[in-house]
């Protein structure tokens, strides 16, 4: 059990740092993840291939900063908070179902807890806490915090309409319930005998659209001002090595965000109209159960991580008009539109579903 | 189940473990640079600079909305756990949660009215690095 989870610690960790944050910053900024520094005292040696990325962040991690923050303490406590809180709550988002191997339930989620939902807000007001305090200006502390606490308000009451649909606050739960398809035949009359049994796969933004744009906008929102100003380069107030966490924190944010968008409303890893079961049951009849258990858990993971990596390219144009929007507008959006539309669709699917179950 | 707890606590300790090795490795790194570099050639400045940093003006006009923000923030866990109690809890718990919600929206209503989310001008735009 607990050579299992630090296997799923070691392996997310790997996949995010290695794979994912990289990719992502070539993906969207068109350039390599690490800053364009000068050769230093590491990659001034003829160093080639594979070494030299490595010679570039010994460089980059030692430079020192010409202007620190009065409280440079309080400064590396606060970036090690920015970088490991969004980190952490990678472990709640399932990047699979649920499997049967050798009698034994196996969970593709680093931690299956029955409040998941829960800590994903934890961690975003850990963040927000963190980057508040990395921000230069007393003068624009509290407009940045109220800029971040007004997006993550929309975030949390659209994911509480989510857990609303499924019942539950369980991140796994709602990825196994995804990974079937409901029919929606009874939509159609006798004389549309073709459409009857059409069916759709149960994925959570086909229950909850609104929930979906607004979570995709608010917690593009709480991104949309770091701690680090744009004119922030290592050595200049942060040092080397707090400019790499902080940098690297921002991508795990974007990435955090398009996992929990493809966990909670895109299926996670599962295959529209191929189930997990059916998957097991179709390449069992050849290889045996045990080993197509262990090609679906391969195939679903996989699945999961072309569509985080197909959300944050999709993203892209959205973040930036995000970005682009000014204080004002950011307010206004979120207190005269977002907020009073989460609530209203918290009543609204709350009252469809109370109506279901009575009318049943 | 308290199992389930280590893998959180486990990716917790890589996040923060990964951080203090940084700086740890930045610092041992600099020192050992430091110690075989002449004081004239070193790239590497001292950090007895700080910055100059305004202190003392009042942002107050922001904590009327930023409370109004945490208490929301606060309000909607309850939310999270209405919602995934929603068939137990029933009509009853609709109502109870459309008076909490009601009350909830009175803060919000209450920000409009004293023009909070007014407050932002211009100069906050460039305050928050949005204009130049």
């Amino acid at each position: 059990m607990l050579l299992g989870i630090g296997f799923k610690v070691v392996l997310i960790t790997s996949v995010l740092l290695g794979v994912l944050v990289p990719t992502r910053a070539r993906l969207l900024a068109g350039r390599s993840a690490l800053p364009e520094i000068e050769d230093g005292p590491f990659s001034s040696h003829a160093v080639v291939g594979l070494i030299r990325p490595l010679a570039q962040l010994l460089d980059l991690i030692v430079i020192d900063a010409r202007a620190a923050l009065p409280r440079r303490r309080e400064t590396h406590i606060a970036v090690a908070v920015v970088f490991a809180a969004p980190l952490s709550a990678f472990a709640v988002i399932p990047f699979g179902s649920r499997y049967l191997l050798g009698g034994s339930e196996i969970d593709l989620v680093v931690a299956n807890l029955d409040w998941g939902i829960l800590w994903l807000s934890g961690a975003a007001m850990l963040s927000i806490f963190g980057s508040i305090a990395l921000v230069r200006d007393p003068e624009k502390r509290v407009p940045h915090g109220v800029v971040k606490i007004s997006f993550a308000v929309g975030a949390g009451l659209a994911l509480a309409a989510l857990a609303m649909v499924f019942g539950t606050l369980c991140p796994t739960a709602i990825a196994v319930a995804q990974d079937q398809n409901f029919s929606i035949g009874g939509l159609f009359g006798p004389a549309l005998v073709g459409f009857q049994q059409l069916q759709l796969p149960a994925w959570g933004a086909l229950f909850q659209p609104i929930s979906l744009l607004l979570y995709t906008v608010c917690a593009l929102g709480m991104l949309q001002t770091s701690g680090a100003d744009a004119s922030d380069e290592p050595g200049s107030r942060f040092t080397g090595a707090q400019y790499l966490l902080v940098r690297t924190a921002e991508h795990l944010d974007h990435l955090l965000v398009a996992s929990v968008v493809v966990a909670l409303f895109f299926g996670g890893g599962a295959l529209p109209y191929v189930s997990g079961s059916s998957m097991i049951e179709g390449i069992g009849a050849y290889f045996g159960t045990g080993l197509a258990t262990l090609l679906c858990m391969a195939i679903h993971t996989s699945v999961f991580f072309v569509k985080v990596v197909m959300v944050v390219a999709l993203l892209g144009s959205l973040d930036r008009r995000i970005k682009g929007l000014t204080f004002a507008t950011s307010l206004n959006l979120c207190w005269k539109v977002v907020v009073p539309l989460s609530l209203l669709n918290l009543f609204v699917t709350a009252y469809f579903l109370l109506a279901v179950e009575t009318a049943q | 189940m308290l199992v389930e707890y280590l893998g959180l606590i486990g990716l917790l300790g890589v996040g923060v473990g990964t951080a203090i090795f940084v700086y740890a490795l930045a610092r041992r790194l600099r020192t050992q640079l430091a110690q075989s570099r002449d004081e004239h050639d070193s790239p590497i400045e001292p950090t007895s600079e700080t910055l100059d940093l305004p202190v003392g003006s009042s942002t107050s006009r922001y904590f009327f909305i930023a409370i109004v923000g945490l208490i929301l923030q606060a309000g909607s866990f309850y939310f999270y756990l209405w919602g995934a109690s929603l068939r137990e809890a029933g009509l009853m718990g609709l109502m109870v949660m459309l008076g909490f919600g009601m009350c909830l929206m009175m803060g919000v209503f209450y920000s409009w009215a004293r023009g909070a989310v007014s407050y932002a001008t211009e100069s906050d735009d460039v305050a928050l690095g949005k204009k130049d």
